[in-house]
């Protein structure tokens, strides 16, 4: 037992200490977004039972029942209760969508970059095309005919998003192609997809996880706009689907819309400091 | 040197901001330039020079400042200036060349507006006026078609070009003092010459003193009056450049001992790093003499303590052991 | 003393010719527009029930044979790259198809929704760039102090609130509570004012959405010009201007500011799609009659005649301002040859 604790207290000391010197930025929005992620997973512990349960009076406040600290809503759903469930669908959404935006991303810009010639003149045009149709618009047309199911809030949401990565990867990838060590590791034989899984891809990822999250951002703010327009999955409850639920009750209850409306902005700050704060380590990782 | 220095520094400290505090990068300057005089200062990379030169011009970055010492230029000391004051001094009293004439001048602003707006900073004459001004500041820099120029972008143009458009913009409201921070250490080996030969004449011409940063022993007997080498934020020898071959501090001859022979017709001049050991860090602790560890003439003393400024001839000397004039060359 | 000769031969004219310059553009565009048609094509494909099959719905009548009829007259018989090639054609003749839900040709509706969308957007890009410039500018002259921490907090506090969420929260603020501003609408109802008395009526109705358009973007403008002006402070033609002894005014406005605006033109430019996305929830949030509200009801509807005819007309619509904003960045950096 006393080898276990020897070596586990100066891991976990180490550990505090590199958190300790991260960018003031990331440490903040790391620290928001676990908080989150953990009341995600604990959820079912916190309020068993299903979050579209009629739990009590429609239109309580927050404060008027304690049993409801934070209210019920148009039909008497505990909104705390939606809170704590809907952190998950919102996360879920904006993670999966990230991961679905960053992969196909990833693949155009690395196949773009490297391979150049005819193949980077038609994904760069693909990719324009979803530069230049409004994101949001291309969304909700998909949703719209998909069908508002979470699985299709996901791909409508990385099917319009992943373009900036495309770029930025291919600008990357063009620049480190033209770097001797890749160029004798061609030389030397190495093939296409070994080049650019071996040496551009690692290189590549510190600036794809920094878009990574704004991408994560950009998805929680993109479901919860969906959601406003009606087009958030019935069956799994979200921020955005809270929002979306007590449109109706805006004048008489705002705190309806500003409650699961606060959380989602909470959320997107914790992400986008979490950029800034990527940002800022890389610069310092540079030397500048 | 019987008259009054144009420009005269004494025991300047530059501090610098770092990981470990604020160091001090210049340790105790003193320096004197007289009007009309080429000063060279002279000494290796971070040496301090030019953070001496950014502190003359009151242009020192973010995270370093003048700790203490004065400096006075034309008789007023710049010490506790308000800014307004400061500001009329820089470009009007004291003009600036800097190193790098490809990343000086804006890229979205023509020449003409470039040379106009400093003009017009201080003082009050029309634009055309100050257009015709420019036009012939072009002139004096040895640029034809100046019209034409001033219509120009500075992409447009070669670096030597817009060297010269920068020292026609340091001489615009014709300084008292040029600071010239490594002119041509970014330029071709033929258009240095040429550069050197404009300041040269500019200088005569105009009357004013003229500082020349370089790191460059070579040029000093060629193009400066004086000579002041710097070691480690100290001016460790100051004197005549006619007499440079006869250089006291141990330092200074090996510089000279270093300078390459011939120097190659082609690319920038080797740098001065075949004397061995090394320049202490700016903040780094000295005991004694700054160079002791380098030097062959090293005795207790020179670890004990710092040597003080003494006059040897026309020049001052900061060493214990200095060399007499006409000796060999002892090196390391 | 040799005498000193340029080293070059004097500045050359630039020799450019911005008719072919726009002309190369233009062809540029093309294939992006294809591809635009072919996705907006695909849409169509992809949406449940073809043009028949809802025309003959909402005639009442759901007669196979009346379909196979409606089938073949508009072409639907043919194989898919038929379709497509007709499909080309008609919008090539402005033919965008027709909304059964509004009874409307879809190029009459979405033609009489683009001015409002375009006076929506481009006034809260100028809000957007004034307020975004003048907070950025602020910020990088004094960072790291308290202004600059302010302004980084209140950005990124507007650019984490949902588009709704503030235009919501504006809309009860200024039209409910103090009941300063129409909360949504294009025009006051009573009465069709005319003239000044109509335009300024406009004109309070737009406040609300162009604030709060404007207000998400100025965050993100102003975080960008901060970094600019950071990045353009450590030049050294920023130490040559104040080598000259100008104002630090002076130089934060002729060459911080104005080289600034470089980059900030490019993002704009690469921007003007999600400017539009923006728009749909904003006009949506005030009842603003422009394209975005257009597709906030045909979404509603379930109209995807309508929905694909809003996806070419954006698109083409960012297209065209992509192409415009590169004209503009060749007139600001000289650098730049129009080739």
């Amino acid at each position: 037992m006393t080898l276990i604790s020897d070596i586990a207290a100066p891991r976990t000391l180490l550990r505090l200490d590199t958190l300790r010197r991260l960018p003031f930025a990331l440490r903040s929005g790391l620290v928001i977004l676990t908080a989150e992620v953990v009341i995600a997973v604990l959820a079912n512990w916190l309020y068993p039972g299903d979050p579209f349960d009629l739990a009590g009076a429609p239109f309580l406040a927050p404060g008027d029942d304690p049993q409801f600290p934070l209210g019920t809503d148009i039909l008497g759903r505990d909104i705390a209760a939606g809170l704590v469930h809907g952190a998950r669908i919102s996360l879920i959404v904006g993670f999966s969508a990230t991961a679905l935006a960053v992969t196909v991303g990833t693949t155009v810009g690395l196949l773009s970059g490297y391979l150049g010639g005819w193949v980077d003149h038609v994904l760069m045009r693909v990719t324009e095309l979803f530069q230049v149709i409004p994101h949001f618009l291309l969304a909700i047309i998909l949703v719209a005919i998909l069908g508002a199911r979470i699985e299709f809030i996901v791909l409508a949401i990385g099917l319009t998003s992943w373009s900036m990565v495309a770029r930025l990867v291919r600008a990357e990838t063009l620049a480190l192609r033209e770097l001797d060590y890749v160029r004798i590791c061609v030389a030397m034989g190495g093939g296409p997809v070994r080049v650019m899984l071996t040496h551009i891809l690692p290189n590549v990822l510190p600036p794809i996880i920094v878009a990574a999250s704004i991408l994560t951002a950009l998805a929680v703010l993109t479901e919860a706009g969906l959601a406003f327009f009606g087009l958030s999955d019935s069956n799994h409850i979200s921020w955005g689907g809270m929002i979306g639920a007590s449109r109706d009750a805006l004048l008489t209850a705002p705190y309806m819309t500003l409650i699961p409306g606060l959380a989602i902005v909470v959320t997107v700050m914790a992400l986008s400091l979490i950029g800034d704060g990527l940002t800022a380590l890389l610069r310092r990782g540079d030397g500048a | 040197m019987n008259a009054a220095p144009v420009l005269s520094v004494r025991d300047l400290k530059v501090g610098v901001r770092s990981a470990r505090g604020e160091v001090d990068a210049v340790r105790g300057l003193d320096l004197d330039v007289a009007r009309g005089e080429t000063l060279a200062l002279v000494g290796e990379s971070g040496c301090g020079k030019s953070l001496t030169a950014l502190a003359l011009a009151g242009l020192l970055p973010d995270g370093a400042r003048i700790r203490s010492g004065t400096i006075v230029l034309g008789g007023v000391s710049i010490e506790g200036l308000p800014e307004r004051r400061l500001r009329r001094l820089r470009g009007q009293r004291v003009g600036m060349v800097f190193q790098d004439p490809m990343a000086a001048l804006n890229p979205v602003l023509t020449i003409g507006e470039q040379i106009v707006e400093a003009i017009r900073a201080h003082r009050s004459v029309s634009r055309a006026q100050a257009r015709s001004e420019a036009e012939s500041l072009l002139a004096r820099v040895r640029l034809r078609e100046g019209a034409q120029l001033l219509q120009a972008f500075p992409h447009q143009l070669s670096g030597g070009m817009r060297q010269r458009i920068l020292i026609a913009i340091a001489i615009a409201n014709r300084p008292d003092v040029l600071i010239a921070d490594e002119p041509t250490t970014a330029l071709d080996a033929t258009v240095q010459a040429e550069i050197l030969a404009l300041l040269d004449e500019l200088r005569r011409d105009s009357g004013m003193a003229l500082v020349l940063i370089t790191h460059d022993l070579g040029l000093v007997s060629r193009w400066a009056d004086r000579v002041a080498v710097m070691y480690a934020g100290r001016a460790v020898e100051t004197r005549s450049a006619a007499t440079l071959a006869d250089a006291a501090h141990p330092y200074t001859r090996a510089l000279l001992a270093a300078r390459p022979r011939r120097r190659p017709l082609r690319g920038p001049r080797p740098r001065l790093a075949e004397i061995s050991g090394r320049v202490p860090l700016p903040g780094e602790a000295i005991s004694g003499c700054a160079f002791a560890d380098r030097c062959a003439a090293m005795t207790a003393l020179c670890r004990r303590q710092a040597p003080e400024t003494q006059r040897l001839g026309d020049a001052g000397v900061a060493c214990h052991h200095p060399f007499a004039p006409r000796r060999e060359v002892a090196l390391p | 003393m040799t005498s000193a000769a340029p080293a070059a031969t004097g500045p050359s004219a630039r020799p450019h010719s911005t008719g072919r310059y726009v002309g190369l553009r233009l062809l540029q565009m093309v294939p992006t527009l294809l591809l635009i048609l072919v996705t907006a094509f695909l849409l169509l494909k992809l949406a449940p029930g073809d043009a028949a099959q809802v025309l003959a719905g909402d005639s009442g009548g759901g007669d196979a044979a009346y379909i196979a009829t409606l089938r073949q007259r508009f072409g639907l018989d043919q194989p898919i790259a038929i379709q497509l090639l007709l499909y080309a054609r008609n919008v090539l003749t402005g033919e965008l198809g027709f909304s059964f839900r509004n009874n409307m040709p879809v190029a009459e509706l979405i033609a009489a929704r683009v001015v409002p969308t375009l006076l929506l957007t481009g006034l809260a890009l100028l809000v957007a760039v004034l307020l975004g410039v003048a907070g950025g500018v602020t910020a990088a002259l004094t960072r790291g102090r308290l202004a600059d921490r302010l302004i980084g907090a209140i950005a990124l506090l507007l650019y984490a609130t949902p588009g709704f969420l503030l235009g919501i929260g504006l809309m009860i603020l200024f039209g409910v509570v103090l009941l300063w501003l129409p909360t949504g609408g294009y025009a006051d109802a009573n009465g069709a004012a005319e003239g000044w008395a109509h335009a300024g009526s406009v004109a309070r109705h737009l406040v609300l959405p162009v604030v709060t358009l404007g207000m998400l973007y100025a965050a993100i403008y102003s975080r960008f010009t901060r970094s600019a002006m950071i990045e353009i402070y450590a030049q050294d033609y920023i130490r040559t201007a104040r080598a000259k002894g100008l104002a630090p005014a002076r130089i934060a406005w002729r060459h911080g500011v104005r080289n600034a605006l470089l980059p900030l033109v490019t993002i704009i430019g690469l921007q003007a799609g999600s400017l539009l996305s923006g728009a749909i929830v904003v006009e949506t949030v005030f009842a603003w009659p422009g394209l975005g509200r257009l597709a906030f009801e045909a979404v509603q509807q379930r109209d995807y005649n309508l929905l694909s005819g809003l996806v070419l007309c954006t698109g083409a619509l960012v297209v065209i301002t992509n192409l415009i904003v590169d004209l503009l960045y060749a007139t600001l950096d000289p650098r730049v040859r129009l080739r």
